[in-house]
């Protein structure tokens, strides 16, 4: 069942998405559509091939579908240009990667900072903000070491904490426990689960890691470019994995 | 941004050394080349501002050394008004000088060894003053000083002349008079000789000179008095007033910058090409990170500009590099071959906007390339 009260600030309509690949055509998407409404924590699991990053990129503003609608906050995205689907992903939406994504020749405080760059707040507020996200993700300690100097969980946290640092209200992490071991990738998870309950951050995970699915308050399974199951509550084991 | 593309380029030193390196010599080699070029207008133009009046040659004669006039024409310039006195002159280049063959290879340098013979008791009537300014050692010729000569400083230096030594022309001994500080290179390696000792060993014909110099009453009248030389005995002379001189001679030169800097333009292009490699390298192996930077809103343009300020810190720091070393190599000419020359602001300017134009248009590609990337597909690695 889906929520009916809670604002809807994405809405999928019937996506497809098709790539081609020499002379083959490859379906990555064949006619989804999903809500993702305020305050969810959706996590989106799938074998590889699934279509699950290509879903998420798509929800992200970071791609167009081949077919169908995608709305955020009821207005369709489908057909504008590139920067104003940057505008759309600098003001609304974070990206958390498996592969962390993170400048190697920036301090960790750096790459929180690099997305305000072109954004017109003071360098000032933006380091006050960086410095305090890295804390309340316990990297205090952290801030000026470079990438190749922390560790994996660390990493993650410092691509959180790049994720937040425009105020986004929906977040997207692809695979984000892809890289860390079990215990890291838990810590991983609850610090987002802890952004979406305390600060009411909207989260979209897509992984093939069914553990994360307990996580969930919307557990969405995908399998050859098609929906299974949307579930709210209850837990299903994935049949195919 | 500005920081983050400045760290970029340390990623692969080795890599951007060798696209900094192509510019560096490229921008050095323009530096030294021009400063010589600059060098020898400034030479040539100190040589020039000495002489105030108007030269006479022969009709289409390249040079002096080159030209042959009757010796009556001496007089038939001084007719004209205004004309304070024509000094006829042979110039000669000696073969020999104390039994050693010079060969050609002499005339090929900035300070030629040259015979330069004159009419004495002409020159001294000179008002504007003649091309010989300052004698050194010794004293200067006379009309009745046959056999005797005048010589540039670096010429007496090379041979370890000396006020009383002799010296060798042509098989002829002359006793060495006086030394003069020449006050440019050209004028270095000059013999100064009365005109009939220089006829003797040039053999030039009794009633044949070189050329005149003409000096005149005003020497504002330069212009008017060479256009009434030409005019009147355009069938075999020619008179160039020193203005004009410095013209030709400026176009000549201006050529040969423009040649220069061509030169500099095609290692310019090779600069270009390794960096655009450099960049376009590196742009690909951080397709990741400029999926993440379009990811967290960061425009096309955006990205654009930071691999275009890349390109121009190559610039910037190529540019820098290359005007230092060029400035050194410049002096190394000057001390070790014995080049003029002259590193201007001007020079360094353009060298610097150059190499800074270089930078620019290398980066150009690779930074559409990384603004175009797809970033759905660039998260992923490409």
């Amino acid at each position: 069942m889906v929520k009916t009260t809670a604002k809807i600030l994405i809405s999928a309509k019937n996506i497809t998405k098709n790539y081609e690949l020499g002379r083959t055509v490859v379906h990555a998407l064949r006619g989804v559509s999903l809500d993702v409404e305020k305050g969810d924590f959706i996590v989106i699991v799938g074998p590889s091939g699934s279509g699950k990053s290509t879903l998420m990129h798509i929800l992200g503003a970071l791609d167009r579908p081949s077919d169908g609608d995608v709305f955020i906050d009821g207005k369709s995205i489908t057909k504008l240009d590139e920067w104003h689907l940057a505008m759309i992903r600098r003001k609304k939406i974070g990206f958390i990667f498996q592969t962390f994504n993170l400048i190697p020749t920036l301090t960790a405080l750096e790459n929180v900072v690099i997305p305000t760059e072109p954004v017109p707040i003071s360098k000032e507020d933006a380091v006050a903000k960086a410095k305090k996200l890295l804390r309340d993700l316990g990297l205090e300690e952290r801030m000026n070491h470079r990438p190749s100097e922390l560790s994996g969980g660390e990493r993650q946290r410092v691509s959180i904490a790049r994720s937040l640092i425009n105020d986004p209200e929906i977040i997207f992490a692809d695979e984000p426990t892809g890289n860390l071991d079990s215990v890291t990738g838990n810590k991983i998870v609850e610090s987002m689960r802890n952004l979406n309950k305390h600060h009411g951050k909207t989260f979209v995970i897509v992984t093939h890691n069914e553990s994360l699915l307990k996580f969930a308050t919307k557990k969405v399974f995908i399998k050859d470019g098609k929906i299974e199951t949307k579930s709210n509550n209850n837990v299903r084991k994935y049949a195919s994995d | 941004m500005i920081k983050l593309s400045f760290f970029n380029l340390f990623r692969r030193k080795t890599r951007t050394a060798l696209a900094l390196l192509g510019i560096v010599i490229g921008v050095a080699a323009m530096t030294s080349m021009v400063s010589v070029v600059d060098g020898m207008y400034l030479e040539f133009s100190e040589v020039i501002s000495q002489f105030q009046g108007v030269m006479v040659l022969e009709k289409d004669s390249m040079d002096q050394v080159f030209s042959q006039v009757d010796a009556s024409f001496g007089s038939k310039i001084e007719s004209i008004n205004g004309v304070n006195v024509a000094v006829p002159e042979i110039w000669h280049l000696p073969s020999e000088i104390d039994g050693d063959s010079l060969g050609v290879g002499g005339m090929m340098t900035l300070s030629p060894i040259m015979v330069y013979g004159m009419d004495m008791d002409k020159y001294n009537k000179m008002r504007g003053g003649g091309w010989i300014v300052r004698i050194d050692r010794g004293s200067a010729i006379t009309s009745n000083d046959k056999g005797q000569v005048v010589l540039g400083d670096k010429l007496a230096d090379d041979y370890d002349k000396f006020v009383g030594s002799t010296i060798k022309l042509e098989g002829k001994k002359f006793r060495i008079k006086g030394i003069f500080e020449a006050e440019s290179a050209m004028m270095e390696g000059i013999v100064v000789m009365n005109l009939s000792d220089a006829r003797e060993i040039s053999g030039f014909d009794e009633d044949k000179v070189s050329s005149f110099t003409v000096d005149l009453i005003d020497p504002a009248q330069d212009g008017k008095i060479a256009s009434m030389i030409n005019f009147r005995f355009g069938d075999d002379l020619e008179a160039t007033t020193s203005s004009d001189l410095s013209e030709q001679f400026g176009d000549i030169l201006g050529d040969f910058r423009l040649l220069v800097f061509l030169v500099a333009g095609i290692s310019a292009v090779v600069a270009g090409i390794g960096i655009i490699n450099t960049i376009l390298m590196s742009v690909l192996e951080r397709t990741r990170e400029i999926g993440a930077l379009k990811a967290v809103g960061w425009t096309n343009s955006n990205v654009m500009r930071m691999i275009l300020y890349e390109s121009i810190f190559i610039g910037i720091m190529g540019g820098v590099i290359g005007i230092i070393l060029g400035i050194i190599v410049s002096h190394l000419f000057e001390s070790a071959v014995g080049l003029n020359t002259e590193v201007t602001i001007w020079l360094i300017l353009q060298a610097f906007m150059f190499a800074l134009f270089v930078g620019l248009i290398a980066g150009i590609y690779p930074a559409i390339r990384a603004a175009k990337m797809n970033p759905a597909e660039a998260v992923r690695g490409g």
